[in-house]
């Protein structure tokens, strides 16, 4: 089982090079860039990372092809290629279509939006030099993996039919073996062996000796995913429009501050692992049993990330026995 | 501040103290959190970066400047801090 982790980049570049080194002295096997307008630039943050590490991979999202034409996106995975070779992955979703109504942009026909986003960047990684076909006029170092990050039926099968793996959203928390099996069957339709494709879960993780604290920590992050949930997971969950109206205002205008004052407890039970070491290690434990290949344990990751992360590390390195390292 | 910390007197004990590199943590940890985040200018980002990756960060030079400028980020968790560590009284 690999474990990573998630960052988001919005810390100044001392500190998001501060856990990335440290991530990289550690167990975690790559870590996640998740990409939102008001935080800095997921490249170049990258970058600054890849020059304080030198095992740990990093994932380029997830991005979204709204925002990112797909050049941009390969573009960015073969430069950072060169600071990084063999290191690199790109993570590619619909976005959240609330955030990219604030910004002006309709989601129209999310999937396919994928499907040609993928579709693009392959051809650009292939060295093809056919009459017409879209290139880059340099190699990236090693094959940048393509991950589909997937809420609904439609995207977790595509992923499927053309991802390198697939990053499960953390609303699926409650229920992981839904989109597993899923995404199995329809690994098995298209002709894909099962070994050569990376299911992974993200999940929301905040641990801290005192609970209260990690709990109170995680809940703007549990904000931002309640306002991404599609209608149907809203109905199957039973969340008041009341309570999410006040949630998506509030991440609009980036309350972060504030906002663990209308997340309910229940929402932080349901879309996260918050909550001591011995607690976080249970339902890891219990989360790890089921047949992923990877879990991503995203931010916060506790109210202090340094000393969460080493807490992760050693709650991690004691399920296995052996590190889920990338190998140097 | 005043009367609660001399600092002359304050480096000397910190050149001797046992748990200085539990207290760069701490203070690191500070830096880290802190929602002030001018404190902290990209040079100086930099070079607690370097420091932290060669394992120098608690050598007392780099533990003064932390305490500098976490101080300075959050007098009150710092001061706290630095009594826990048995180097500052009667706060």
């Amino acid at each position: 089982m690999k474990y990573s982790i998630e960052i988001p980049p919005k810390d100044p570049i001392w500190r998001l090079q501060i856990y990335a080194h440290l991530a990289d002295t550690l167990s975690f096997h790559t870590i996640w860039l998740s990409d939102h307008y008001y935080n800095r630039n997921i490249a170049i943050v990258a970058t600054a990372m890849c020059m304080v590490t030198k095992r740990v991979g990093i994932g380029l999202g997830i991005m979204n092809p709204y925002i990112y034409h797909p050049v941009s996106m390969a573009q960015m995975a073969a430069s950072l290629s060169e600071v990084a070779p063999g290191r690199v992955s790109i993570g590619i979703g619909a976005g959240d279509r609330n955030i990219l109504e604030s910004l002006g942009i309709i989601q129209e026909r999310p999937v396919d939006r994928v499907r040609w986003a993928v579709k693009t960047i392959r051809e650009l990684f292939s060295d093809s030099r056919r009459s017409g076909a879209l290139g880059l006029d340099f190699k990236a170092w090693g094959s940048p993996q393509i991950y589909i990050a997937a809420q609904g039926p439609k995207m977790l099968q595509l992923a499927a039919e053309m991802g390198d793996g697939v990053l499960v959203n953390t609303s699926w928390l409650p229920n992981p073996e839904k989109p597993l099996s899923l995404v199995k069957k329809t690994l098995d339709e298209v002709g894909r062996r099962r070994a050569e494709f990376s299911i992974e879960l993200e999940t929301l993780v905040s641990v801290h000796e005192d609970s209260e604290k990690a709990s109170k920590t995680v809940k703007p992050y549990v904000g931002v995913v309640m306002q991404g949930l599609s209608p149907e997971m809203v109905e199957e969950l039973r969340i008041s429009e009341e309570t999410l109206r006040k949630i998506r205002s509030m991440v609009q205008a980036r309350m972060w501050l504030e906002m663990h004052r209308v997340i309910p407890d229940e929402a932080v039970e349901l879309f996260s692992i918050a909550g001591t070491p011995s607690y976080v290690r249970s339902r890891l434990e219990e989360i790890s049993s089921i047949d992923l290949d990877g879990l991503v344990l995203g931010g916060p990751l506790g109210p202090t990330p340094r000393k969460a992360m080493i807490m992760l590390d050693e709650i991690i390195k004691g399920f296995s026995g052996s590190p889920s390292a990338r190998a140097a | 501040m005043g009367s609660a910390v001399n600092w002359n007197d304050f480096k000397t004990r910190l050149r001797s103290l046992q748990s200085r590199s539990l207290l760069a943590e701490d203070l690191l940890d500070i830096l880290l959190t802190t929602y002030n985040y001018s404190v902290v200018s990209p040079e100086k980002g930099e070079e607690i970066v370097k420091l932290f990756i060669t394992r120098e960060l608690d050598s007392p030079e780099a533990v003064y400047m932390l305490v500098d400028l976490s101080i300075r980020a959050e007098p009150e968790k710092t001061l706290k801090v630095l009594k826990n560590h048995g180097l500052v009284h009667g706060i």
